[in-house]
């Protein structure tokens, strides 16, 4: 029998096959969320596998390939997507890093909803309540209330300290009760 | 519900208890936590709205799926490299 002489490349696609491509679906959400535009979307998602894919030599075999992949997508938005983009409706990252930091010096405020308010609220509002928030924020509550990565994970796929990752996470939070206390109200909640 | 903890200890509780229902706390911290939560109605208050929170955030935000299509394509590309 003839050797095969494709068989490194073979290797590659089962590894891309059977380790990452089952975070696509994670990773579209996650991109969708970022972008709010399912093409932009798509856009992203192809260009972190083909990236990933590129790179997959590099890749251990059993370790964390979604917070790989996570990685790659979210450098993929913030340095190319959103240069090209130049979204009026985004908040520049620097001047996000900026608020935050201020905010982490104030001392914080402490704002909390109850229980059965957040029982009674709609997918739809909570969705595009989040979707208003400015990037950096909504990215920690994605990653760490949707996707479940631990502080740690967080920290390495944004790059920032975990007690930064803590902070950004608590202000993002309050920033979402926020903004859905005035449709709580409006739902007859006091 | 009256609030009866200071402000800037309310946020310090408020941390903890986000940590906690996060997974993140070590456990003697966890354990300390726990028991105040057994204990005060404050507590076990801000703990349950937090647990809502998060029931309310993994559950209720629209999820997108990719596809198959998306899929295919990447493998496609992928042979062709």
């Amino acid at each position: 029998m003839i050797a095969v002489s494709s068989e490194p490349i073979s290797n590659k696609e089962q590894l891309f096959e059977n380790e990452l491509l089952p975070h696509a679906d994670a990773l579209y959400n996650f991109a969708y969320h970022l972008t709010y535009n399912e093409a932009d979307a798509n856009d992203l998602v192809q260009e972190t596998f083909m990236k990933a894919f590129r790179f997959i030599n590099s890749f251990d075999s059993g370790t964390n390939a979604k917070a790989w992949l996570f990685k790659i997508l979210k450098n993929g938005f913030i340095n190319e997507y959103r240069k090209k983009k130049k979204e009026p409706n985004k908040v520049d990252y620097e001047d996000v890093i900026a608020y935050q930091d201020a905010d982490e010096d104030s001392g914080g405020v402490v704002f909390d909803l109850r229980e059965d308010i957040f029982d009674g609220m709609m997918g739809d509002e909570i969705t595009v309540a989040l979707n208003r928030l400015p990037i950096d924020f909504k990215t920690v509550i994605l990653l760490c209330d949707i996707e479940g990565f631990t502080y740690e994970e967080i920290a390495k796929i944004i790059d920032i300290p975990i007690g930064t990752v803590r902070s950004r996470l608590h202000r993002a939070r309050n920033m979402l009760k926020e903004s859905l206390k005035e449709y709580a109200e409006k739902m007859g909640y006091k | 519900m009256e609030n009866t903890t200071p402000p800037n200890q309310q946020r310090d509780l408020q941390d903890k208890i986000s940590l906690l229902v996060d997974g993140e706390l070590d456990r003697p911290a966890e354990r300390d936590l726990l028991k105040k939560i057994q204990t005060c109605e404050e507590t076990l208050q801000l703990y349950k709205n937090q647990v809502a929170y998060k029931k309310m955030v993994s559950e209720k935000i629209t999820r997108k799926c990719c596809g198959e299509d998306l899929k295919e394509a990447l493998r496609s590309k992928i042979r062709g490299l």
